[in-house]
């Protein structure tokens, strides 16, 4: 069997994706109530700082998603096989998805906190240029046609690309700090009361469940999609 | 005596959807002059860049004297020559020769390249560029290039395409004295009485697989042609 | 390792020879990294008070526009003829062809910046040079670090349909620390601050170059694998 296949068989499973679909569901049914109105208000801050409840997980599934691309992209130079291309793939378009909500939860927030949509705050600064990167890395994939080609470009920019993460937020972090001396703190520095606590780690599955049945749907609908076009292609030959 | 052999084992070549070889197996032995015909998108040339190291294949084995044909201490054995001239055209001839002269590692590249450029009888336009070449001339530099490392194998595709009379006479004897002199060669072409009269022997690919594969020693031109209409394009 | 030397010399000096041949492509590219400076001038309204807050910043835009105009075209020449395909099939390392246009790229970008120097010193009456060991310093770190990434992005985008485009997009998203340490680092020197503050930056940038001289060295043989 290809191997491409075995990794079809895996997501084909309807009972895993139907368990990750409402297990994710459900968390998060729950993570919204413990969050917007379970947990205390927190002291010194509007009601707005309950967002924080979604931007940090937000964060931590796009680092997640920016990780697989890296982590495929080893594998495919090292394996050649286009299972890890279609991981680093699915792993950049949620990388970007939510880092995209990251951002967007951030800026309102800010709106709330700061008065204004964007401050050049060095954590969000950082997930700006992430964004760029990796909206360029799909891009670049969208510009070649080989596949085998496709995987090897994209592999040698993912990996480059992820290395180049944590420089980024140190750079911003010192550039922050001549531009704006004034270190912003947010609501998740401070020590957090046991509920808050509770609510964020519930979110964070909820998230984690998330991104893992989107992960599992988008990686079957790549593999399908793969394996449709050579079978129509097969019999047009 | 696998060190001037080149085999293929279930050699096969998706393209993404596109199955471009399947399963060939194909050996030359050394010294072996093999001639690859086919129609248009039989495959020949993805064997060839196979062969050559240029393409990976997606299943099977190629192996070019007794090595990987990915493997580097393969590449400096191999000469290629293909529609591309791989030549430089704001270099003049003789630099072009030279630099890939000092690619190859070539102990006295300028002397190799003069050499050559005698052979190829472009010794009075080594100091014009390549941009300002005919095509014929081109050519004829662009086989003084392939064989700069005096290769071991010697991989054409297409050669004649494209090639004045003169050219392509001087070419033939060229191919005829290299494989005199030992070299295992696989030409692609599309010209039968061409390819016959250099070849010791002939394969036939189409749509990806092999469908013929035998000496060419005393086989006539028409009775060729006769079985290559009937088994390719029936 | 000094075949891989001797190699990358040799595609250097045919890189060279084909520069010199067809001189304007230097010339257009100072020509253009001038005219930033002074379109810059006309956007922020330089004088003397804002000048030496501003004018790092501005020199290094220049240099990063200009340097990747000249990176976009280094495996340009490789493409005629198919001749990337024949170095490919050369038993030279890959990493000679990386090393070539690496070294390419930086003399290039080395005499742009030769030219735009004295031009923006006058234009800004600011003295760049003011500590010039060390801003010469800084100079070769960020276009180490800067044609190290550059070169190999443009290595991967030559073969693409949208060339012109991606190679910005994808090359300066990544550059942004070096353009934030060096940038940090000229102002720290024209400003006549501690040594501390700019040696910590020159630090930053050397690591910059460390790593992705390693890793881009490393993986450049995968873009050249099969063509």
């Amino acid at each position: 069997m290809n191997p491409l296949e075995k990794a079809l068989r895996l997501t084909e499973h309807p009972a895993l994706r139907a368990g990750l679909f409402l297990a994710s569901a459900a968390s998060m049914l729950a993570a919204l109530y413990l969050s917007l109105v379970w947990a205390p208000a927190a002291a010194g801050e509007t009601e707005a700082y309950r967002i924080m409840y979604f931007h940090v997980p937000t964060a931590i599934m796009a680092y997640l998603g920016f990780f697989v691309v890296f982590a495929a992209s080893v594998g495919y130079l090292w394996k050649r096989n286009l299972v890890f291309d279609a991981l680093a793939r699915v792993g950049a378009e949620l990388g970007v998805l939510f880092c995209f909500l990251m951002l967007a939860t951030g800026m309102i927030w800010g709106k709330q906190r700061w008065g204004a949509w964007w401050l050049w705050e060095p954590r969000l600064t950082t997930a700006l240029i992430l964004l760029v990167i990796y909206v360029g890395y799909l891009m670049l994939r969208n510009s070649v046609d080989n596949q085998a080609v496709r995987a090897r470009y994209a592999a040698v920019f993912g990996i480059v690309g992820f290395i180049d993460v944590p420089i980024v937020h140190f750079a911003i972090k010192l550039w922050g700090n001549v531009m704006h001396p004034v270190v912003i703190k947010s609501a998740s520095d401070a020590g957090m009361p046991p509920e808050m606590m509770l609510a964020l780690r519930v979110s964070l599955l909820a998230f984690l469940l998330t991104f893992a049945s989107l992960f599992l749907l988008r990686l079957r609908l790549e593999i399908l999609a793969s394996t449709a076009s050579s079978r129509l292609s097969g019999e047009t030959r | 005596m696998e060190k001037g052999r080149i085999e293929c084992r279930g050699v096969g070549k998706k393209f993404g959807d596109f199955t471009a070889l399947s399963d060939v197996d194909l050996t030359i032995d050394e010294g072996d002059f093999l001639v690859l015909f086919g129609p248009n998108g039989a495959g020949k040339t993805t064997l060839l860049k196979i062969l050559c190291g240029m393409v990976r294949p997606t299943s099977g084995t190629a192996r070019v004297g007794g090595a990987d044909s990915h493997s580097p201490a393969i590449r400096g054995k191999i000469g290629v020559i293909s529609h591309k001239s791989y030549l430089y055209d704001s270099l003049m001839a003789l630099e072009n020769l030279v630099f890939f002269g000092e690619m190859y590692g070539v102990a006295d590249p300028a002397g190799r390249a003069m050499e050559l450029l005698k052979t190829v009888e472009l010794e009075n336009r080594r100091d014009s560029v390549v941009r300002a070449f005919s095509r014929g001339m081109v050519q004829r530099l662009s086989i003084a290039r392939a064989l700069v490392a005096d290769p071991e194998f010697i991989f054409l595709d297409e050669p004649f395409t494209g090639l004045d009379h003169h050219s392509a006479l001087m070419f033939q004897s060229l191919l005829s004295a290299l494989h005199r002199r030992g070299k295992t060669v696989m030409m692609i072409t599309h010209d039968i009485p061409l390819g016959l009269a250099a070849s010791t022997r002939a394969a036939i690919l189409r749509g990806g697989r092999k469908i013929f594969d035998e000496s060419t020693l005393g086989t006539g031109v028409p009775e060729f042609m006769r079985m290559y209409v009937e088994r390719v394009e029936k | 390792m000094r075949g891989i030397l001797r190699a990358a010399r040799a595609i250097l000096v045919k890189d060279m020879r084909t520069e010199l041949r067809s001189r304007e492509f230097l010339g257009n590219t100072f020509m253009f990294a001038l005219l930033v400076i002074v379109i810059f001038n006309f956007a922020f309204k330089i004088n003397a008070q804002n000048a030496p807050q501003l004018a790092s910043g501005i020199l290094w835009i220049a240099f990063l526009f200009a340097g990747t105009l000249g990176v976009g075209r280094s495996f340009q020449a490789e493409k005629e003829n198919d001749c990337i395909q024949a170095l490919a099939l050369s038993p030279v390392d890959r990493s000679a062809v990386f090393l070539a246009k690496l070294a390419g790229n930086l003399i290039f970008l080395a005499l742009v910046q030769a030219m735009v120097l004295p031009a923006f010193v006058v234009l800004y009456n600011l003295n760049v040079m003011e500590n010039f060991p060390m801003q010469a310093l800084v100079f070769l770190l960020g276009d180490v670090g800067f044609m190290t990434l550059g070169t190999l992005v443009a290595a991967l985008s030559a073969n693409l349909k949208a060339r012109e485009i991606l190679l910005p997009v994808l090359l300066l998203p990544l550059l942004t620390p070096l353009l934030i340490f060096a940038a940090a680092a000229t102002s720290a020197l024209i400003g006549g601050d501690d040594p501390a503050v700019y040696l910590s930056r020159i630090k930053f940038l050397a690591a910059f170059d460390l790593i992705f001289f390693v890793v881009s060295t490393l993986v450049f043989e995968y873009i050249m694998d099969e063509l």
